[in-house]
């Protein structure tokens, strides 16, 4: 048993204290002392790549709604152009931890944005300013390959994968192929002990639905993903938000080894424990998005102390600097008076120190190393990149036992529902049973396009979120993305369809032709996948799933109504008659028909119903049509997707 | 200033924590209360003096003068703040008086206990800057804490001591599958709480396991302190607070044990009037700003008794009290709508609760996502408010040194069992005295989750940390004393508390009253009815969605159909194809009229949820200014699409045809939200609502008449046509369009004759009744499953 208490401290009374044979013995100041030895581990750089970071007048301005707070009725939309950031500068080299710290509203997370390049780009903010990377401009070819992103909000993953085949996948995807799976499957392993996973490894992730991880090991895994690259610069927002403090603290030493060990990391953090403020070299303030101070973290009470702001003598120096800094807004005065020293500190930072802190950065490392990255922005073919997804797609697909459940039975209810209904209709021959085929051929072609586009509208948003993250990091193209996807979604649309007619064909007694059958499934699939891709492209279009259903269901209700039961086509007048050629359903249904009617020579009700018909397409023109509908439409997804994918601002 | 130096020479130097920077008023407080002025630093003492002084004349206090006083009104501040200050100093003082009694371990260590340190004090001359002055006192901070100030929430009426005794509870879980992944033991610590929190969704999992989450808990906390409880995520922390509170959901749960309210057992009906419960992350409606917000909790959560000047006087205190002032006219907002801070948010829920000025107030992580000088903020709030002579109990995450000492009591848990349950600055003796020894200057908080954590990194840290938390679990019950139900001085306590009640308050028309809603029904009615007009009015976005959809449908379908209803020289056919517009009409508003709902009312659901499960109001009252007010919104839409659409196709020109028209369209609509809300509250998310609600509005089409004549449905299924609202809108359309017409051309007529006779059997009046009747079932049925089915059930032990 490792002996835990052999430091020579205040503690060492504790040492060898025993329960039940286990050393139960605890040194508080043990796991700090941990954290400043540099351990052979895992994360020893294999291949390093010192990177140094400095930014020069950092400005930010965004088009913001300046509130009228003293009418009665809140009455806001008056924009007008807001500095967020004034001119900020700063420099960070390999194997420092940098910390932004400010309080809420200050700018932290926005300059944290700036220099990692993830601020969206939008017509409603200005950036500017420079950022070098290792003294050169930064190139946005190279700076996502050596630099990555923990995002705050860690649902995005998915939540029926493992911790392991989370990272391992993101391993797959991010690693180039000339590293071997068995090397790759090495590395998971021991960035998964690293972090200290290793017994949530086989755990699912997890969601609000799904039973998953705890709070700590998500944050871990989250970071765990963007580690698999070996990243030389990492950027984090907010690591310990939600986290107690063992868990905070054990997150933050992760972070301090992986940065002893040549990595450089930048972090905003919120309430740190001292344990956690110790962890950290250098320290950026900032308040009402001005510096305040820049230098090491361990300096900051004297520097404030200097100012004529002493601190106290057992405080945390993290809490000190934010009371100092943030502007009391409970009271007029205090507002006034807070404003004024937040003034006053940025002021005489600015005029008297910022000069001495830019001073130091000529020493910075300013070799071109980052040239190896140029040109290889993929790590694998399309086709690596395919057979990856679509094994994670099948992966996901087969755990998700719920919604594979629910569509089930949803399939053989109707089924059956319908089947009883027009039970043997198929196989009488009266005029009004001839004509409430046609009722049932037009209620199953809209009943599929309708499950297809539901079931999107809802199952969309949250892979969408995933992916957007995924694009994000550069894991893959949206190509091999959508194909890797559409493909895997193929089978599992087919069974439903097929499913679905094998119970109500038969039961209403359609066309008996094994051929008939089988065009009349292929004309059902064409129709989900047209549905499908309808309700995806406006769900990516629409950005958020209250929109997309308010919209999915408009479009889908349009193509029903042309689709000719509700009025017939030689009904329509003629400045709006051509709008049923828009309409998949118009065409699926007439091929469908055609399917019924042509193929049995019933006699003369069956003209009579053929009579009606548009006939100037023949059947397979008809599902020439449909199909060509579904590849439009799954075009003008790929095309969307493409579209909306995150760009961020490449001013700087 | 050495010290720092020293710090940043060397880095592996202890970290400079304050040991509590700001506790030394309570200790001040406490040792001159009890007579042992021990050991007193004189600087703390002289800080603690310095505090006191300020303070304004009583008749110059915002409090009393914020409204133009009556004589009357001043009088009884003036008497309510001499009580209050009364009070309050005697608060501290039954503390200590109790503390050696409840205190689990009492002498050894307590001698050995360090002299709190002096603060880092020294007057300067005050510092300035652009003639503003901007000197920075970082302990002054509090100096709203240190006297109990006349206030809006200053207490006038009973304390409320809470004990618990031997508190278990434990929930059903699924056994996991698969026996090879070695030791069943911890789970996932989060999950472990959630599961707490939430009903098991996987009941119908054959093999359950009971997992024990709590282990009989004892402990107590008095009127006028604050207690916090710690530990790791999955210690149990949650669900000991919604023990306490009452409010533990979990269906498959057992719980055990008892609490005591001032002595006796609780009662439920009584206690939720006591206490107030905040939860981590409380939904609000985005749109109402946070003064309406505390306004309406004002106006539904005070008695009828208490005049309306009264109450908005109230809200206006609150809004002063917790630093709200600034955005009081500030929407709310969301992810969408920009909104308050998170800080503001967090301040805005603790004072939704406050305006009932409960007794007991308790609170799940009030810090989680706030910076530092925020939690600060919210914190201190809530001492000022137990320092009024409330009873706090809040769990707590990562609290900064200055927070911790802000707490009387400490309760610390790990591993669902109690590791320390006593004063909160004895604490740490406490672990020395167990050789575990917190270096100097480290924030105790810090200090002990550490300490209690269990480490899962790997099998030796975690067999280490496993084995001292059950010790430490062993030597805490071990020498606990048992706690006394009844509150020593209760007695003494009690007229006291009584008293101010008769004697100071005049007429006391803002006492509570005993029934379980403090409003009329009407007055309910009316105030939500307020509410949801004004929500309505500023849902912007969905409303121009809504808008957009009937011109588009509207002119589309009278595009298609355009004068298809005057046509008369195509020998019917244009007659015959109306039935396609009646029908669509049905379908369209079926889907507008459901879709409109499954995603805005999920939302609106957890709120009333959580505003129920503290009384605000009745489910009935809610539910019908809510039917009320849909009322007017749905029918401005519905008019719209019928003018467009009627007079392009060309309908029955008739005015009454017309207004029939509008009226079955409108009860279509209806129909269909309302039966969306049974649904959605049914089935509580809007994913899954959204996979449900179709299938019911497919399955009304599929019956509605038109994909299959009413009469060629076979007899043993036809019955199902008469649980379809498209079934009778359909046919009361039909009706009103075929049934009221006569045509001079014998074709047209003939026509119209055929497609009046697809239609079936019951007059038009017949058919709407019949849509009525649905359109009450669906709405009863939503109202029935909110009111038994999904409303706040708590488990009761």
């Amino acid at each position: 048993m490792a002996d835990i208490t052999a430091s020579p401290s205040a503690s060492s009374a504790s040492t060898e204290l025993m329960h039940k044979g286990c050393n139960i013995g605890f040194d508080a100041l043990e796991a700090n002392r941990a954290l400043n030895r540099v351990e052979d581990s895992v994360t020893a750089r294999e291949a390093a790549v010192p990177v140094d970071l400095v930014w020069r007048d950092l400005t930010f301005d965004e088009l913001a709604p300046t509130t009228t707070s003293t009418g009665r009725e809140p009455t806001p939309i008056k924009q007008g152009l807001k500095r967020v950031l004034h001119g900020l500068s700063g420099q960070v080299r390999t194997g420092q931890v940098l910390a932004i710290m400010g309080a809420s509203g200050s700018g932290k997370t926005t300059l944290l944005n700036l220099l990692s390049g993830r601020m969206k780009s939008s017509t409603k903010c200005v950036s500017g300013g420079k950022i070098f990377v290792n003294g050169h401009s930064r190139d946005y070819e190279t700076f996502p390959q050596i630099a990555k992103f923990v995002e705050q909000d860690d649902t995005t993953m998915f939540a029926e994968l493992t911790v392991r085949e989370q990272i391992l996948f993101a391993a797959r995807l991010a690693l180039p192929s000339s590293v071997s799976e068995t090397q790759k499957v090495a590395r998971v392993d021991k960035i998964i002990q690293e972090l200290g996973l290793t017994k949530a490894k086989d755990t699912y992730v997890g969601s609000e639905l799904v039973r998953g991880v705890s709070g700590g090991e998500r944050r871990r895994a989250a970071i765990g993903v963007e580690l698999v690259t070996d990243p030389s610069l990492i950027f984090l927002d907010e690591p310990t938000t939600g986290l107690d403090s063992f868990n905070a603290l054990n997150v933050m030493s992760s972070l301090r080894q992986l940065a002893k060990n040549g990595r450089t990391i930048v972090t905003t953090i919120h309430q740190p424990r001292s344990s956690i403020f110790h962890l950290f070299d250098m320290l950026c303030l900032i308040a009402e998005g001005r510096t305040v101070y820049f230098g090491p973290a361990a300096d900051v009470a004297d520097y404030f102390g200097n100012l004529g702001f002493p601190m106290p003598v057992s405080f945390n120096v993290a809490d000190f600097a934010i009371d100092v800094l943030s502007i009391d807004p409970r009271t007029k005065e205090k507002e006034v008076k807070s404003n004024a020293r937040v003034q006053y500190i940025s002021d005489h930072y600015h005029e008297s120190v910022e000069p001495q802190v830019l001073a130091q950065a000529h020493d910075f490392n300013e070799s071109d190393s980052l040239g190896k990255f140029a040109g290889s922005k993929r790590k694998n073919s399309s086709f690596k990149e395919f057979c990856i997804l679509t094994r994670r797609t099948l992966l996901l697909m087969s755990r998700e036992r719920q919604l594979n459940t629910i569509r089930l039975s949803q399939t053989l209810f109707f089924g059956i529902l319908l089947g009883l209904i027009w039970l043997d209709t198929g196989r009488e021959t009266t005029a009004d049973d001839r004509r409430a085929v046609q009722g049932v051929i037009f209620f199953i072609v809209i009943n599929q396009c309708f499950d297809a586009a539901f079931g999107i509208i809802f199952s969309f948003p949250a892979e969408k979120a995933i992916i957007n993250r995924e694009r994000s990091s550069g894991f893959y193209r949206d190509t091999s993305y959508f194909v890797g996807k559409q493909l895997c979604e193929l089978p599992r649309a087919a069974f439903f369809n097929i499913l679905m007619l094998v119970l109500v064909y038969f039961m209403a007694g359609l066309n008996p032709d094994a051929g008939s059958f089988f065009t009349f499934t292929l004309i059902c699939i064409l129709v989900a996948l047209c549905g499908e891709g309808l309700a995806q492209s406006i769900s990516v279009f629409a950005g958020d799933e209250q929109m997309a259903a308010a919209v999915v269901p408009v479009a889908v209700i349009f193509q029903v109504l042309f689709g000719g039961f509700f009025i017939r086509p030689d009904a329509l007048a003629g400045y709006i008659k051509w709008m049923r050629w828009l309409s998949f359903i118009y065409y699926a249904t007439n091929a469908a028909n055609q399917v019924e009617f042509f193929g049995r020579g019933d006699g003369n009700i069956d003209d009579i119903i053929i009579e009606q018909l548009d006939s100037s397409l023949s059947k397979w023109t008809n599902i020439a049509v449909v199909a060509g509908f579904v590849a439009a439409l799954k075009l003008t997804y790929l095309v969307t997707l493409h579209l909306t994918k995150p760009r961020f601002d490449r001013n700087l | 200033m050495q010290l720092l130096t020293s710090t940043a020479a060397c880095p592996r130097r202890p970290l400079l924590v304050s040991y509590f920077p700001r506790c030394d008023w309570v200790i001040m407080s406490y040792r001159r209360a009890c007579g042992r002025g021990r050991s007193q630093p004189m600087g703390a003492a002289w800080m603690a003096r310095e505090r006191r002084q300020p303070r304004q004349p009583l008749s110059t206090r915002p409090a009393a003068t914020r409204v133009p006083p009556s004589q009357r009104q001043r009088v009884q501040s003036c008497r309510r703040a001499a009580d209050t200050t009364r009070r309050a100093r005697a608060a501290p003082a039954r503390c200590t008086r109790v503390t050696p009694k409840t205190a689990p371990c009492a002498q050894p260590y307590r001698t050995r206990r360090p002299p709190p340190r002096t603060l880092h004090a020294r007057r300067r001359p005050a510092m300035k800057y652009n003639g503003v002055d901007i000197d920075f006192d970082p302990n002054a901070k509090d100096d709203t804490v240190t006297a109990a100030q006349e206030t809006t929430t200053s207490r006038r009426k009973e304390r409320v001591d809470l004990v618990w005794r031997d508190l278990s509870f434990s929930v059903m879980v699924a056994a996991k599958k698969d026996a090879s992944s070695a030791p069943p033991a911890p789970p996932p610590p989060e999950a472990l709480v959630a599961e707490a929190e939430a009903p098991l969704k996987r009941a119908r999992h054959p093999k359950h396991v009971e997992k024990q989450i709590l282990q009989s808990m004892s402990g107590a906390v008095r009127a006028g302190s604050m207690l916090a409880v710690m530990g790791s995520s999955g210690a149990g922390k949650t669900s000991l607070l919604n023990l306490l509170a009452g409010r533990i959901t979990s269906k498959n749960a057992r719980a055990a044990g008892a609490v005591f309210v001032n002595g006796k057992p609780r009662e439920y009906a009584s206690f939720k009037k006591l206490a107030a419960y905040v939860l981590q992350d409380d939904d609000m409606f985005a749109e109402l700003t946070v003064k309406e917000q505390l306004t309406y909790a004002a106006l539904l959560r005070l008695p009828a008794s208490m005049p309306r000047e009264k109450k908005l006087l109230r809200v206006q205190r609150v809004i002063q009290e917790l630093g709200l002032a600034k955005v009081q006219h500030t929407m709310v907002g969301n992810q969408i709508v920009r909104g308050i801070s998170g800080g503001e948010r967090k301040r805005l829920n603790i004072g939704a609760e406050l305006v009932t000025d409960p007794a007991l107030l308790f609170l799940d992580e009030p810090t989680t996502g706030l910076d530092s000088f925020n939690a600060l903020n919210v914190m201190t709030s809530l001492r000022q408010l137990a320092s009024n002579g409330r009873t706090i109990v809040s769990t707590i995450h990562q609290p900064r040194s200055s927070i911790f000492a802000l707490f009387d009591q400490l309760c610390l848990l790990s591993e669902g069992r109690v590791m320390y349950f006593g004063p909160a600055r004895d604490a740490v003796p406490y672990f020395a005295s167990l050789s575990f020894q917190s270096p100097a200057q480290f924030n105790p908080a810090d200090f002990f989750l550490d300490l209690l954590s269990v480490d899962p990194r790997s099998k030796e840290r975690e067999d280490a940390t496993k084995a001292r938390v059950e010790y430490l679990g062993d030597r805490f019950v071990n020498q606990a004393a048992p706690l006394p139900i009844e509150h020593p001085d209760h007695d003494v306590e009690a007229p006291v508390a009584a008293q101010p009640d008769t004697s100071a308050e005049g007429p006391h028309d803002d006492r509570l009253m005993d029934t379980e809603f403090q409003s009329s029904w009407l007055n309910e009615f009316f105030v939500l009815c307020g509410r949801s007009l004004k929500l309505a009015r500023r849902e912007r976005t969905a409303n121009g969605v809504r808008l957009g959809q009937v011109f588009f449908f509207s002119i589309i379908l009278g595009l298609i159909w355009l004068n298809n209803g005057r046509t008369d020289d195509d020998g019917g056919a244009a007659r015959l194809s109306l039935g396609g517009v009646l029908f669509f009409i049905i379908i369209n508003q079926a889907f507008g009229g459901v879709f409109a709902v499954i995603f805005g009312f999920p939302l609106e659901r957890s709120i009333i949820t959580r505003e129920r499960a503290s009384s605000t109001y009745r489910t009935s009252s809610y539910f019908l200014s809510k039917t009320l007010t849909d009322f007017p919104k749905t029918l401005f839409f519905n008019t719209l699409f019928c003018l467009i659409v009627y007079w392009m196709v060309g309908l029955n020109p008739t005015v009454g045809a017309f207004f029939v028209f509008i009226l079955v369209i409108f009860l279509t609509s209806f129909v269909s939200e309302s039966l969306a809300i049974a649904v959605s509250v049914m089935t509580g998310d809007a994913q899954s609502a959204a996979g449900i609600i179709p299938v019911f509005i497919i399955l009304g089409v599929l019956f509605g008449g038109f994909f299959i004549g009413a009469s060629e449905l076979d007899g043993w299924i036809a019955w199902a046509k008469w649980l379809s609202f498209v079934f009778y809108a359909f046919n009361a359309l039909g009706k009103n369009e075929f049934g009221g017409r006569e045509f001079d051309n014998p074709q047209i007529q003939a026509a119209n004759k055929a497609a009046l006779n697809t239609f079936n059997d019951l007059s038009m009046w017949e058919n709407i009744a019949g849509l009525c009747g649905i359109l009450v079932i669906f709405r009863l049925m939503g109202y029935l499953f909110l009111h038994y089915l999904r409303g706040p059930k708590f488990l009761k032990f």
